[in-house]
């Protein structure tokens, strides 16, 4: 029954993975690339703005996944808690955004002359766009965080409030007449419950802050960029011989990928 | 008034199309126009083709005055002879290039999904030797007998030859945008060494969008230009020499600008649009703009403030041509031929140039169209606050420069940033 799903996305995804490798090793007949060569990855590896932007790239998706992951589950509990509907409507109501979207609106609101910008300068606080912080556009990535973990948290919240929903609530009861504190009842009951859930969107908020080229491409410093960015400026560049970079670049993105799923699967089976 | 110089040579001096809008007809021009040439029967056979086909245009979508001339003025006409334009926005044209590109790996020689791409300079150059493009097409059609095609601006595109597998749409030269409620005139920089020294007394009011972006490129190119002695050096094919001569002086010049830039010249616009909310807002003093007719299109529509205005630098500024292209294997070739024609439909061009709309040089030459042409020409462009006089434009611009010095001038940006 998965065999035509899996034909699709083994055809389409796979195909498309296996281009890149031989198109990053400089094969390519339209270009007139016949022969195997690895001058793209050197190139990459003697390149200090790639060690930046693969820093860079770690880091916001590191930092992205660690602060939505908290303030998911925070809000996960606290909406558990309330357990109203309408409440978990109202916070489910950034996912099906986009994210170009989001980063637009980020920009709209954050930037030194965005509404935030313009409100401190109507309140006297400020004088003008160059007294706001420089939230956006920075070497550290941190408009691009911002916009990940507004985006993410909701997301991370949903998985751990449903995880949340079938733990079962005499759990607590009991934990609690047999004297365990909040610490305790949070490390023995509810974080066994909720941690395959967190773990989860954990791996998919990392994977995603890895890849994105729009949010960075909007918020994001001219120098350093992400990978995904510089892997994207190659693949546009008018140069053609700039392809294979562009391609290198991918394969790199996609190897940190792979090894994110593995450890993922690791862990999941270690349990 | 100037007439175009003789075309053989490749001196860059030389104020290519915007000297033609002030050409007046002379009699053997007027001549052509009073007896349009007959449609040849291949013409014929080409529209009949085209008939009923949806060509599917790959353009930059950056501008909205664009977009709204394509489809409220090119639809419209396409439509009356029976072809549907499909408007197809791209981020950057090397992405319409890479479509191509794409389709020709996997083998696909007919049928492709680009019909007709905006395109000029390097990603012609590029989709040209990857052998992405049809040739020989552009200078039969029937509407090409109103361009001028012993210009240099036409006949090569940034010194790579055009050989007919691109037809003319517009024409542009290189301005530069402040706001005259904080710049005052007198203050203007009028060249690179005089907007470094404006820089460091007015700090963080200045950037460009970061190469490869476009307009980057062009503002480091020209400042190359002025501090390697003028353009007249960079002429001809690319020599190595000039490159490693001027070359450490534009990096040297940058070094000095980078700390009174905007944000401490540690990031930058990554395009046209965001430097324009940058100067909308108030963060920056100055913008550039490369429509013939100045910023009048962009103030009309509100995205420039009323108090925008427009000025150049004393040595000049660049001016290109820009033009459309087949891929070889378009699906709709005829349709396609089709619209480049219509492109060049002087009411079109017209249409095009009026600050109303787009703001956009001609692609033709009104001399070879007739003199009440020309004068409508004159009428179009309400040269004010918004739109400098053609004349003065013609006076002070000059050609762009081999490709390979805007290769070095993108690839040496990325070294320099780190």
């Amino acid at each position: 029954m998965v065999a035509p799903a899996l034909l699709v996305t083994a055809g389409l995804f796979g195909g498309g993975l296996i281009l890149t490798v031989v198109q990053s090793v400089g094969v390519d007949p339209v270009l007139g690339g016949q022969k195997v060569t690895f001058a793209a990855y050197r190139t990459l590896a003697a390149d200090p703005a790639v060690r930046a932007s693969l820093l860079l790239t770690l880091g916001v998706a590191t930092l992205s996944t660690g602060l939505s992951a908290a303030l998911g589950t925070a809000l996960a509990l606290l909406l558990r808690r309330a357990g109203r509907a309408r409440l978990r409507f109202l916070a489910g109501l950034t996912l099906p955004v986009p994210h170009v979207l989001a980063a637009t609106l980020v920009l709209l609101t954050l930037s030194q002359s965005g509404l935030l910008s313009r409100v401190t300068a109507a309140l006297g606080l400020t004088r003008g766009p160059q007294d706001f912080p420089a939230l956006l556009f920075d070497p550290l990535g941190v408009g691009v965080v911002l916009e990940l973990v507004w985006k993410e948290t909701p997301f991370v919240a949903l998985l751990v409030l449903a995880a949340l929903t079938r733990l079962d609530g005499r759990l607590h009861d009991v934990a609690r007449s047999l004297g365990a504190g909040r610490a305790a009842r949070f490390r023995q009951v509810t974080w066994p419950a909720i941690r395959p859930a967190l773990l989860t969107a954990c791996v998919l908020v990392f994977a995603f802050a890895l890849g994105t080229v729009e949010v960075p491409l909007l918020l994001g410093a001219t120098s350093p960029t992400t990978l995904s960015v510089l892997a994207y400026q190659a693949f546009t560049d008018t140069d053609l011989g700039r392809r294979p970079l562009a391609m290198a670049l991918s394969t790199v993105l996609a190897g940190l990928g792979a090894l994110l799923l593995w450890a993922y699967v690791r862990t999941g089976s270690s349990r | 008034m100037t007439r175009l110089r003789p075309t053989t040579s490749s001196f860059p001096l030389m104020a290519p199309l915007l000297t033609a809008l002030l050409v007046t007809a002379t009699p053997q021009s007027a001549a052509q126009a009073a007896a349009p040439a007959k449609p040849s029967a291949a013409w014929a056979a080409t529209e009949r083709a085209a008939r009923g086909q949806t060509v599917n245009f790959y353009m930059w979508g950056g501008s909205d005055n664009i977009n709204r001339y394509v489809d409220t003025v090119v639809a419209p006409a396409a439509r009356k002879l029976g072809l549907t334009v499909r408007r197809v926005p791209v981020t950057d044209t090397a992405q319409a290039v890479n479509k191509v590109l794409g389709e020709k790996r996997a083998g696909k020689v007919r049928g492709g999904s680009v019909d007709l791409i905006w395109i000029n300079g390097e990603n012609f150059r590029t989709a040209q030797q990857a052998g992405l493009l049809k040739t020989g097409w552009a200078e039969s059609l029937p509407n090409a007998r109103y361009v001028n095609w012993k210009s240099p601006a036409i006949r090569t595109d940034f010194g790579f030859p055009v050989n007919g597998s691109e037809s003319p749409w517009g024409s542009a030269q290189w301005q530069y945008v402040y706001d005259s409620a904080r710049v005052k005139p007198s203050e203007l920089p009028r060249s690179f060494a005089a907007l470094a020294a404006w820089a460091q007394r007015h700090p963080g009011r200045f950037t460009f969008p970061a190469p490869p972006n476009f307009y980057g490129n062009r503002f480091l190119r020209q400042a190359m230009f002025e501090l390697g002695g003028g353009p007249q050096g960079f002429a001809g094919p690319f020599r190595e020499a000039t490159w490693q001569r001027a070359s450490p002086k534009l990096w040297s010049y940058l070094d000095g600008l980078r700390p009174n830039m905007w944000r401490g010249g540690r990031t930058f616009p990554a395009d046209l649009p965001q430097l324009y909310t940058l100067f909308a807002n108030g963060e920056v003093d100055f913008a550039f703009v490369q429509n013939i007719g100045g910023v009048a299109a962009d103030v009309q529509r509100g995205l420039l403030p009323k108090t925008a205005r427009v000025y150049l630098f004393d040595a000049g500024t660049v001016s290109d041509t820009h033009f459309v292209a087949i891929p070889f294997n378009a699906a709709h070739a005829a349709g396609a031929q089709v619209l480049a024609n219509l492109l060049l439909r002087p009411d079109l061009q017209l249409a095009k140039l009026s600050g109303d709309t787009w703001g956009d040089g001609l692609g033709i030459d009104p001399g070879r169209v007739g003199p009440a042409f020309s004068a409508q020409v004159k009428a179009a462009l309400k040269v004010g606050p918004y739109t400098l006089d053609p004349a003065l434009l013609a006076r002070r611009s000059f050609s762009d420069v081999d490709a390979t010095y805007d290769r070095r001038v993108q690839d040496g940006f990325r070294a320099w940033l780190k």
